[in-house]
């Protein structure tokens, strides 16, 4: 059974496939074949019409920082570990928005709509996630 | 759009009352329930007896909720209800239970509802995660890079800051209104009067947000008795009607909330408005629920009190407090005096003491009105009443 304070991520069917991809650094996001609009995250249909399946498509992981904050305090033992950390919400230029962390950035050049682009790091032991750096 | 409906004036709230304990260890939640309940039908001058709706929401760890939290509630009080409500939006829980209440007792479903509310947040003995949502599904995307609920709220404020140059002092003058109402409660968390530069001073969580941006953490409850106009007349206690109401969801993770400088108060608040006749320049005090200084700052203008981009110049205004344009959260809110996990409870609890000049608090002279706007998660959901002129 899966430890319930465990923050790691617990894959189903549909998520398997993003998750491959991010250990091969690849940025996957989902296309409707409709309107191509571009959802994140992972569906099984496109939100808002579940009639229609969605497309993977590759993401050029170029992006901007919507917000930011830095993260001084934790309660959770992982967390708290590794303050202070910059958890992200990024819009990609494919035009959806994703979760995620600037990495490798001095806190005082992290600004909303600075451009990033992606890299990959193993954020918990085993676990492969884009992150974001200075572009 | 639509024209709202709901049965405006057609209930009271008849009982009111919100449970003076802070910190509570080794008291089970359930025991919480069962003393407001007493308490506020004590208040209407109504027995168990004569209830016949019940609504409650209890499905966080520290609810000590379980599946089934409403039936297994109602079996430990003894309430038999016809009509029973568990909806979940989180801290707005409690103004949806009463809202829809109402709805149901204008149905015909049932006559006397007790809306109740306890919670162990402070000293709940199991492990309870800090985090949103389970690392499952759509929190796949999100849990692993640790988006707690201060997190999620800080997010908001960073972009609205970044949008509008709203300031951390501005923000701050929030907490110390809260704690200027608080030190005249004597049930209140903490008391002492803090300053700006206090707010300033006290430890970052996560930016912007410090602690004394954030809500007090504690253990209590609160119910209140919703009965039907025709009933009330005949109540120990006077007490408001439920004179508008409105709900909204926007979201469970934060990367789906589009635009971070708004909450759905925006659409809760408009068809509590529309559903009362009403418009914000007739609502001269308020509850707002105070997770944090930055959903004060966001419901204000999500309401229409202030014009978009402006909160900060209406606190630096003195916009809250006593004498200003709209004073809120009047005994403390949940910055200095009560959060034991859904704010919404102790808000409307507030907002009938403030309509019977019963406030422990800031009392106002003879208010008429009293707004009541709750938020739920991480933004995700608003609630909002609007209570007064008594039956």
């Amino acid at each position: 059974m899966i430890d319930m304070t465990s923050v790691h991520p617990v894959h189903n069917a549909l998520s398997e496939h993003w998750f491959e991809a991010a250990r091969r650094d690849v940025l996957l996001v989902q296309k409707d074949p409709a309107t191509g609009t571009v959802q994140m995250y992972p569906r099984a249909r496109v939100v808002g019409f579940p009639e229609r399946e969605p497309e993977w498509v590759e993401a050029s992981g170029r992006g901007t920082l919507y917000s930011y904050t830095v993260v001084h305090r934790s309660i959770h033992n992982e967390f708290a570990a590794m303050t202070p950390f910059v958890i992200a919400l990024v819009d990609l230029e494919e035009g959806a928005r994703i979760t995620s962390w600037v990495v490798d950035t001095p806190v005082e050049n992290i600004r909303c709509d600075m451009p990033l682009e992606v890299v990959f790091r193993e954020i918990h032991p085993g676990v492969k996630m884009p992150c974001f750096i200075e572009a | 759009m639509t024209t709202e409906r709901f049965p405006s004036g057609s209930a009271c709230i008849v009982g009111a009352y919100e449970s003076p304990r802070r910190k509570a260890p080794g008291i089970h939640p359930y025991q919480i329930h069962a003393e407001v309940i007493a308490k506020a039908l004590g208040d209407a001058g109504m027995s168990l007896s004569e209830v016949d709706g019940f609504a409650t929401a209890a499905s966080f760890p520290s609810e000590a909720g379980w599946q089934l939290n409403a039936v297994e509630i109602a079996e430990y009080v003894g309430i038999d209800p016809s009509w029973v409500c568990s909806t979940d939006i989180g801290g707005a829980a409690p103004l949806s239970h009463v809202g829809n209440a109402v709805a149901a007792i204008q149905a015909g479903l049932c006559n006397t509802v007790v809306v109740s509310y306890a919670s162990s947040g402070r000293s709940w003995p199991l492990n309870a995660s800090d985090f949103n949502t389970g690392q499952t599904g759509p929190g796949e995307f999100e849990v692993p890079y640790g988006v707690s609920t201060i997190s999620a709220y800080a997010l908001a404020a960073t972009r609205y800051m970044h949008e509008y140059g709203l300031r951390p002092e501005e923000l701050a003058e929030v907490a110390v209104q809260a704690r200027r109402y608080a030190n005249l409660n004597p049930n209140a968390m903490y008391r002492d009067l803090i300053t700006v530069d206090d707010v300033l001073a006290s430890p970052m969580i996560s930016t912007p947000l410090r602690k004394l941006d954030c809500c007090v953490v504690s253990d209590s409850g609160g119910a209140i008795v919703v009965t039907s106009k025709e009933r009330a007349r005949d109540s120990r206690r006077s007490g408001p009607s439920v004179l508008g109401f409105g709900e909204a969801i926007s979201h469970g993770q934060m990367n789906q909330m589009k635009d971070m400088t708004t909450t759905v108060a925006a659409h809760s608040g408009r068809r509590a408005f529309e559903t009362a006749g009403l418009t914000p320049e007739d609502i001269k005090v308020a509850q707002i629920y105070d997770s944090f200084t930055i959903t004060v700052a966001l419901s204000l203008e999500a309401l229409g009190f202030v014009p978009r981009g402006e909160v900060g110049a209406f606190f630096a205004g003195g916009g809250i407090r006593p004498d200003g344009r709209l004073p809120i959260n009047t005994d403390g809110g949940g910055l200095s005096s009560n959060h034991a996990g859904r704010r919404g409870m102790f808000a409307i609890i507030e907002a009938v003491r403030q309509l019977r000049g019963e406030s422990p608090g800031l009392q106002l002279p003879s208010p008429e009105l009293c707004l009541v706007n709750g938020t739920g998660g991480w933004l995700s959901a608003t609630a909002t009443l609007i209570l007064g002129g008594k039956q």
